[in-house]
């Protein structure tokens, strides 16, 4: 037990138990109280759901902006560092192979990912897969011709 | 571990759940619901926080769809929403304890502050003298009822609801009881209608 020495503590944990008692209190009591105060129970009702389903669009609103947001910042790191890579598919397929050759661990992985051999991967894979290592820092782009 | 994570995602409400949720609430959980955000937010004000209840029901809603504060779905919709206002209000508060919220003008020399609040590291002396009479004011309104003074009193020296009622030897039912007048008093005087 501490006092509360500010009164604004005081007030407010009165408020708290005020606010307890409410949370605990059934359904009837709630609807005789409204009924015998002359409070209009079911406009009240109606508000409060409106309020609530107005906070639920707003806050799926901003969910939505976010996600966007982050897509397109996803797409324009992508589309800048795939400038890094080869204009033609023969050297970027290059590209990955030497990058392969230097991490052979990443061989398995990749072929589980695109579900085939590396080798019979198609131009667009090679692409792909160049990009996503490039965004991920795993592309070491030692090759002169990979430089911007 | 697979089964773990399925669990987990179905233990938690879907987009679509909480909307079903809102929409099913019943007339007694949106009066519920009012009530306890009205009576949270009456505790920011004490320390002069202009949070209104129905900031809190948004803030709420808000917690539970961004995750912040997901909804567990064996747990009541509206003892989820009651539960986040308080964790709300209590966190607000926490921030604010020892200090106070101030209309920011004595270091403000050029005014660019006008009429925006900023924290203060010293108790409002005026929100405190205000909070005091409040007290005042709701001692006055239960003069005639004695069982809720004895409340009111153990209040004011610190003591939680359990401690009361252990204090005061009165059982559970006695206690919502007394609590339930002094409700209802406080929310006429301080004008709850919805």
């Amino acid at each position: 037990m501490t006092s509360p020495s500010d009164p604004r503590e005081h007030l407010a944990a009165l408020m708290d138990v005020c606010a307890e008692n409410a949370e605990s209190i059934t359904d009837d009591e709630l609807l005789k109280e409204a009924a015998t105060t002359g409070a209009d129970a079911r406009a009240e009702s109606t508000r409060i759901r409106g309020l609530l389903f107005g906070a639920l669009v707003k806050a799926k609103k901003a969910q939505l902006a976010d996600a966007a947001r982050e897509h397109q910042k996803g797409d324009a790191v992508l589309t800048r560092r795939a400038l890094r890579t080869p204009a033609a598919a023969p050297e970027r397929r290059a590209l990955l192979m030497q990058e392969l050759e230097r991490r052979p661990q990443m061989k398995d992985a990749l072929a589980e990912l695109q579900h085939r051999d590396v080798p019979s991967f198609s131009d667009a894979d090679v692409e792909s897969v160049l990009k996503q290592l490039e965004a991920l820092g795993l592309l070491s782009g030692e090759d002169p011709k990979n430089e911007p | 571990m697979v089964s773990t994570t399925a669990t987990a995602a179905e233990e938690y409400a879907t987009d679509g759940e909480i909307v079903a949720a809102i929409d099913a609430l019943s007339t007694a959980d949106t009066l519920r619901l009012s009530k306890v955000a009205a009576f949270r937010a009456r505790g920011l004000a004490a320390f002069g926080l202009g949070t209104s209840a129905d900031d809190l029901l948004q803030e709420a809603i808000a917690r539970t769809l961004n995750g912040s504060r997901r909804w567990r779905k064996t747990v009541k919709f509206v003892t989820h929403l009651t539960q986040t206002i308080r964790s709300i209000a209590n966190h607000a508060r926490e921030e604010l304890k020892g200090g106070a919220v101030v209309p920011a003008t004595s270091d403000d020399a050029e005014g660019t502050l006008d009429g925006v609040s900023v924290w203060s590291a010293t108790p409002d002396p005026e929100r405190a003298a205000a909070a005091i009479e409040q007290l005042d004011k709701i001692s006055e309104s239960f003069e005639s009822d004695a069982e809720v003074g004895l409340i009111l009193t153990r209040l004011a020296r610190g003591m939680t609801g359990p401690e009361i009622q252990a204090n005061l030897d009165i059982t559970q039912t006695e206690y919502e009881t007394i609590m339930t007048r002094l409700r209802r008093g406080v929310d006429r005087r301080e004008g709850w209608r919805p």
